[in-house]
């Protein structure tokens, strides 16, 4: 079994008598929030109410800025305000980005709290869902935005209440790289049961038939490589900061299960009938490659199959929906084979 | 002069500090949203996923918060139970996502068909201002919900009759049914209306993406709310059993409704499935490729046989 540690950033020791940072990060948040006006850097770097004020005033610079990062990393963004005109030398004032920090109140209506808060609850009943630290964090922040909240919709379905303490470390740490964007190092037990470390940058994150997922860079093969969460044995450090690039669709990784296997790819086209929605296309092809209706109305599917034979029993499973293999000529030989055994199966 | 960008950032942990500003920031939020500033502790650990100890160090670094200037000074503490936050010195609107939850209120969104106008309202008020909608999701599911979420969450809530056109596995296209409404149940292979039948006077499921039409009706649901019972319960009462026999080297489906599996000196086993839907279970036999057969009874195997001709 998988050596299930926490995160190194979540081993909470005892608490510790002061925490001066937390303390200094928090309070900086408390005055500018509370300020009537922007606060200039002088009276901010001289204050030791606030944690700064050590006398060394490029030392108490360095650490307000880095102060500012943190809290940014948090969502909290201080502005820089200069008077119009004002020279490089003039001195800087600091206000709270509001319109960055805080969510707009007013604009969420109680109806669309309401609808929200039963889409979350429907996703956070889909089983092996990585999804449950955010879900939760919109939860609360969409009944927060409302000035008055009935308390029924405070009220969490049974069915989808769990013990919060419980939740998985893991997948908290992956959130947090993943939210601030930050490399991260892993220890990852692949399905062989091998042992590895890497340092992954997390560009998306999907839950798959009961299982969460991550896709992200590997430094190991410079790759785009798809990781099964429960098999991360331990997550480390933050890294580096990193882009997602533009093209990355998490999509694209919702595997299929021709696509288990190594070697080339063939590009299979599959049809299905008119009379099919939109919706149940999308959910036999979970949106992979390209479907589209021909002229005659019927859906054409073109997708990339590693595994003809696999591809051919895919097709198979859904065909009382009407799903046809159109080529290449292996993977119509392959579905014609796969029915030809079948029937001399039930033969004997 | 504009400051030069720093060329590299140190490896830093998320550090211990950087959780309890989370904490402490999370706890603030949650009180100043309540309307009296209180809140149970035991509910705001749950919702801040941690220890009792760690809300009294979140409680304690908040109750130090103070403004020289201003006077303003945060007052908590906690009485019995409770957590509560005096004052309006500390009171703290809800932050916005982060990029990581904004990405997941996005797949939310789009994943269940909401309103154009609901989305944009959502998306201004919560989503961090650096996410761009138009981008490609970054995270994504494979379980479907179909487009008609909103109408059946409207219906649900609103205790009212509906008519569904829907098509079953099977069938070739939808029919048309009129349902009461129970509830939305997500399973690890779909997710599905828990409804009553109002003709039939029975309960059904009815996976969401198979639904093609819903008009919520002018009339209420009359059928009472009543458990809806889980398949593997519902195919044990009511679905045909069917023996099958699967090759020595391939594993025994992870079905509903599989009850006595059996080995057999070759090394295959034999195993009874309860199904409601014969055509469902001849496209995975089908689809195991001569490796699964269908033993008994002799009219299944016999239409089994006459579908696969018809390919």
């Amino acid at each position: 079994m998988a050596d299930r540690h926490a995160a190194e950033a979540y081993d909470d020791p005892e608490p510790m008598p002061v925490d001066e940072t937390a303390q200094r990060l928090l309070n900086l948040l408390f005055v500018l929030n509370a300020a009537p006006r922007p606060l200039a850097t002088e009276e901010i770097v001289s204050d030791s109410d606030l944690g700064y004020g050590s006398g060394n005033r490029a030392s108490d610079l360095r650490k307000f800025r880095r102060d500012r990062e943190k809290l940014e990393e948090r969502g909290v963004y201080i502005a820089e305000l200069k008077t119009p005109g004002s020279s490089e030398t003039e001195q800087s004032a600091w206000a709270l980005d509001r319109a960055r920090t805080f969510a707009a109140g007013g604009l969420v209506r109680e109806e669309d709290a309401r609808l929200l808060v039963a889409a979350i609850d429907a996703h956070l009943a889909v089983p092996g869902s990585p999804f449950e630290p955010p879900l939760r964090a919109i939860r609360t922040k969409a009944l927060e935005s409302l000035e008055a909240v009935e308390g029924e919709l405070s009220v969490e379905d049974e069915a989808t209440r769990r013990d919060g303490t419980a939740r998985d470390a893991i997948t908290d740490a992956l959130w947090t790289a993943f939210s601030l964007r930050r490399t991260i190092k892993m220890r990852y037990t692949d399905a062989a049961g091998k042992q590895s470390e890497r340092v992954i940058a997390v560009y998306g994150i999907f839950s798959h038939e009961s299982a969460g997922y991550i896709a992200a860079l590997d430094d190991a093969s410079g790759e785009v490589r798809t990781f099964r969460i429960d098999r991360i044995a331990r997550l480390g450090a933050l890294g580096s900061p990193y882009e997602i690039p533009d093209a990355f669709d998490a999509r694209a990784y919702l595997f299929l299960p021709f696509d288990l296997a190594s070697g080339p790819t063939a590009t299979a086209v599959f049809t299905l009938p008119a009379e099919r929605t939109e919706a149940e296309v999308q959910a036999i092809t979970y949106g992979r490659g390209r479907a589209q209706r021909e002229a005659d109305g019927t859906w054409s599917w073109t997708v990339e199959a590693r595994d003809v034979n696999a591809a051919a029993a895919f097709a198979l499973s859904h065909a009382h929906d009407g799903m046809r293999p159109q080529g290449p000529a292996p993977l119509v030989d392959a579905w014609r084979a796969h029915i030809e055994r079948t029937v001399a199966a039930h033969a004997s | 002069m504009p400051r030069k960008p720093r060329k590299q950032q140190r490896n830093t942990a998320l550090t211990l500090s950087d959780t309890r500003v989370d904490r402490a920031i999370r706890l603030l939020e949650l009180l100043s949203s309540t309307e009296d500033s209180l809140v149970a502790a035991n509910e705001a650990a749950r919702q801040l996923a941690c220890t009792d100890a760690q809300l009294d160090e979140a409680i304690e670094l908040i109750s130090a918060l103070a403004d020289r200037e201003s006077g303003a000074r945060a007052v908590i503490f906690r009485d019995h139970g409770d957590i509560v936050l005096a004052g309006d010195g500390a009171h703290l609107t809800p932050l916005r996502l982060s990029l990581g939850e904004g990405a997941v209120l996005a797949h939310v969104m789009g994943s269940l068909a909401l309103d154009a106008n609901v989305r944009d309202r959502l998306s201004r008020a919560l989503l961090p201002l650096a996410h761009t909608g138009g981008d490609a999701p970054l995270v994504a599911g494979s379980t479907s919900f179909g487009t008609h979420y909103p109408a059946l969450r409207r219906a649900l809530e609103g205790h009212r009759r509906c008519r569904i056109s829907y098509r079953s596995h099977g069938e070739t296209a939808p029919r048309e049914r009129v349902v009461d409404p129970l509830s939305i149940d997500v399973t690890g292979d779909g997710a599905y209306l828990l409804a009553q039948d109002v003709e039939k006077n029975a309960p059904r499921r009815y996976r969401l993406e198979r639904i093609g039409r819903v008009e919520v009706l002018d009339e209420p649901a009359r059928s009472a709310a009543c458990a809806v019972p889980a398949v593997a319960d519902s195919l044990r009462a009511s679905g045909t059993a069917i023996e099958l026999e699967i090759a020595p080297d391939k594993p025994i489906p992870a079905w509903s409704g599989i009850e006595q599996a059996r080995p057999l000196a070759d090394g295959s086993t034999r195993f009874t499935v309860r199904t409601s839907s014969l055509p469902w279970l001849y496209d995975h036999v089908l689809a195991a490729g001569g490796a699964m057969r269908i033993i008994a009874p002799a009219d299944a195997r016999d239409g089994l046989v006459s579908y696969a001709r018809s390919l």
